[in-house]
């Protein structure tokens, strides 16, 4: 064994230029997936905190939807417009999330989606609407929070001027960016206590309410949420959403409404004579057509579902046991027959949280195929470098080495090369992330704050992604020289020492 | 991000297409011309057209559509409708369902309001503003013309049910309209549209609409039953009844914020 690795270190010397070009392409290897790794672990862990400490929590708990997956977004439907369930038997639920172990805090919500309005169009505020504020800035994602228990969950809110929204207050909470916009497409600076109109949408209708600004926020980490976050009092938000109780009142209709929906076919329709009656048109009172309305709608006020709350979050005492409680809370859940669901902060992130998966994948992918390119890259380099001294191994053979000798010289050359120089690449790893986390990148995109996991470019080599990429390189060099030595010692030792 | 509310977004044009689908209802009237032998087919397209045309008069009545989705329960919306063609102006009145009852929406010109009645505020945007981010189209919003949008490329006879018909194949002049192509089915003994098709720029049938019942009121015909076939969602179907209808002139105050505000007191 001693003999095998003096010849093999002996050998390394010997063949200096092809050693050096071997040696480098697996530094590189093992360079690229050191920083390669770095990366995806920054944006996982992130990306999983900014989501989980901003807004998703650790475990988010929701009722089921058959028209598609439930999020912190509503339902992902095709269309769009399924209602997002309540949470059914709210208080044993909740009673099941106070009773399962790991659970450090839960807060309980409902979203929805609003738009900024306003009563008239001033001259003023036309001018306003040739500027830059698109409609769509104009949008509002609610979160309708309990606020005695959201803020201290969520403690990345940073309150730039006002206040928190407190319980039983009513108001809004919106961010300085909106703020901002807000105010130009109203054409006055807005502050605390003025009020905005808002808009309400649901599969239940439209909704107008007035409510003040109660405060303005910042995020502290402002990586993953989305830009039209808002906060809400949850009494206003359930009458926005239509979490009301008179929503699911059945209708009576007369039977000719309803006449023609059994019918598949419209032709089969005009089996018989098209009914054309004759009409006579008398004046109509529209007093009389007002004052019923009035008086009908007004015998039922529109009146909040007290209780009615579509989420809850919750965050665990430590990453470790999110899977195990959140597997916990889905075994309680069906013992109880209660159909709600567990899940984690990417399917509280809901779509969100699978554009970034996307991105991570493709970012994977991209290094699974460099590293594939290097490989062949060095196995190709070996095939030269062995194939050249065919004759040597020729000679060795006819002096009385075995095969088992000559394989081994050269398993104990590769692997030593590839030890020391993927040690090496690695080491560049560390150093090359080291720069880029000192140069402080910024995030100018989305797609850069997903691939970052935050706001700024932030690597972190671990000992294990370290380990992992020396093993991998000194794998892939073992590799690659075994086709090439079986190749040189198919060939006779007579012939192959005739080989130049 | 804004890819949610892009989603999101036909919540809002559920809204406005709700009083689209009141409009097209109208498009159904049809004035009482003895069908001739063999019509031209752009005058018979031009009598369908003035349908809609209520200039010069007030036009009133109560819509109701009840939607039907497989596996869900139907949805219900009642809306008293009052138009004034002339001036561009409607004002529509929910009625049903319960918790929406009082609200409404009042169009003068390019200005749109809504109102809401449990907190008595009301929303305005303009038509063009609207369009800017939403699927809905111009002509959802304009009153449609067969003979200015679209060409006749075919005029065949055919039967009905039981009932002799000219089918007219229509191809598109601009890319305003909503189908690419629309098929109608015009009865001939009284010219009258029974059945139109509206099929999508690649030839697929988008929808089916019947109209297999009438009323004729002072002297125009208008449909009272009109029946909506998703062709793409098998199952997905809508009716739309109509009643109470007048042409009876309307007290201008009809049009105004104050009207809105004076049914939900």
């Amino acid at each position: 064994m001693a003999v095998i690795l003096r010849m093999a270190f002996r050998n390394i010397r010997e063949h200096k230029s092809k050693s050096l070009i071997i040696g480098i392409l697996l530094a590189l290897g093992a360079l690229i997936l050191v920083v390669g790794t770095a990366f995806i672990d920054a944006s996982q862990a992130g990306i999983r905190s900014t989501f989980s400490d901003v807004y998703t929590g650790d475990i988010f708990i929701s009722g089921i939807s058959s028209e598609g997956p439930v999020s912190l977004f509503g339902v992902s439907s095709p269309g769009g417009l399924a209602a997002t369930p309540i949470i059914p038997n709210y208080e044993k639920v909740l009673s099941i999330v106070k009773s399962t172990p790991h659970i450090a805090g839960h807060s309980s919500l409902a979203t929805g989606f609003a738009q900024l309005t306003r009563e008239d169009s001033t001259p003023q505020q036309a001018n306003a609407l040739k500027s830059t504020i698109q409609s769509q800035d104009r949008f509002l994602f609610l979160f309708g929070v309990d606020a005695a228990s959201y803020w201290n969950l969520f403690n990345q809110v940073e309150i730039v001027q006002g206040e928190r929204l407190q319980p039983g207050q009513p108001g809004l909470m919106i961010s300085e960016s909106q703020r901002q916009k807000f105010s130009d497409w109203l054409g006055k600076p807005l502050s605390i206590g003025d009020t905005l109109l808002i808009q309400g949408f649901s599969s239940a209708g439209m909704r107008l309410r007035e409510l003040p600004i109660v405060g303005i926020f910042q995020l502290k980490e402002q990586g993953a949420s989305p830009e039209q976050l808002a906060y809400i009092d949850i009494e206003s938000l359930r009458v926005m959403s239509g979490m009301t109780v008179g929503a699911n009142e059945p209708i009576q209709l007369k039977p000719e409404e309803t006449s023609m929906l059994s019918t598949d076919n419209a032709d089969s329709l005009f089996g018989e004579d098209v009914t054309v009656t004759q009409g006579s048109s008398t004046g109509i009172d529209v007093n009389a057509i007002a004052a019923q309305i009035a008086q009908e709608s007004a015998a039922k006020p529109l009146q909040a579902d007290e209780g009615a709350w579509q989420f809850i979050v919750a965050k665990a005492d430590s990453p470790r046991n999110v899977q195990r409680t959140i597997a916990a809370l889905n075994a309680s859940f069906a013992k109880e027959g209660i159909p709600v669901v567990a899940g984690d902060w990417q399917k509280a992130a809901g779509p969100y949280g699978q554009s970034i998966d996307v991105v991570r994948i493709v970012f994977a992918a991209a290094i699974i195929i460099l590293s594939i390119v290097a490989i062949i890259i060095i196995m190709n380099t070996f095939v030269i470098s062995v194939i050249e001294r065919t004759s040597e191994i020729g000679t060795m053979r006819a002096i009385g080495a075995g095969k088992g000798f000559v394989r081994g010289l050269f398993t104990a050359e590769a692997t030593a090369l590839a030890l020391v120089s993927s040690v090496v690449g690695a080491g560049l790893g560390i150093a090359v992330t080291s720069i880029l986390r000192a140069l402080h990148i910024e995030a100018t995109n989305q797609f850069f704050l997903i691939l970052f996991g935050g706001k700024y470019m932030n690597p972190i080599v671990s000992a294990g992604n370290m380990i992992t990429a020396i093993v991998v390189m000194v794998v892939v060099g073992f590799i690659a020289h075994l086709y090439p030595v079986s190749l040189a010692l198919k060939i006779q030792p007579v012939r192959a020492m005739q080989e130049e | 991000m804004n890819v949610f509310f892009r989603k999101r977004n036909p919540k809002f044009v559920k809204a406005a297409s709700l009083a689209v689908m009141m409009l097209a209802g109208l498009l159904a009237a049809v004035p009482t011309v003895f069908a001739q032998a063999k019509p031209d087919p752009v005058a018979l397209l031009k009598e369908l057209d003035q349908l809609s045309d209520f200039s010069g008069k007030d036009f009133s009545a109560v819509f109701t559509i009840v939607t039907q989705k497989p596996g869900e329960k139907d949805s219900v919306t009642q809306a008293r409708i009052f138009r004034r063609d002339t001036k561009k102006q409607f004002l529509i009145l929910i009625l049903l369902p319960e918790v929406n009852k009082g609200q409404g929406y009042l169009r003068e010109e390019d200005n749109v309001w809504f109102y809401d009645p449990t907190s008595r505020k009301f929303s305005h945007s303009s038509v063009k503003e609207n369009l800017q981010n939403t699927k809905a189209k111009n002509s959802d919003f304009t009153l449609s013309s067969f003979a200015d949008d679209y060409a006749v490329t075919s005029m065949t006879e055919g039967t009905l049910g039981k009932f002799p018909v000219w089918i007219l194949d229509l191809k598109a002049k601009t890319n305003e309209v909503s189908y690419e192509r629309v098929v109608l089915y015009i009865r001939k003994d009284r010219t009258m549209l029974l059945k139109r098709e509206d099929y999508s720029v690649n030839g697929r049938l988008m929808r089916t609409t019947a109209y297999p019942k009438y009323i004729e009121l002072d002297g125009k015909l208008l449909s009272t039953q009109i029946l909506i076939l998703d062709e793409i969602n098998k199952g997905e179907k809508s009716q739309i009844t109509m009643a109470e209808q007048s042409v009876a002139p309307l007290p201008d105050k009809v049009f105004t914020k104050a009207f809105l505000e004076q049914v939900s007191r």
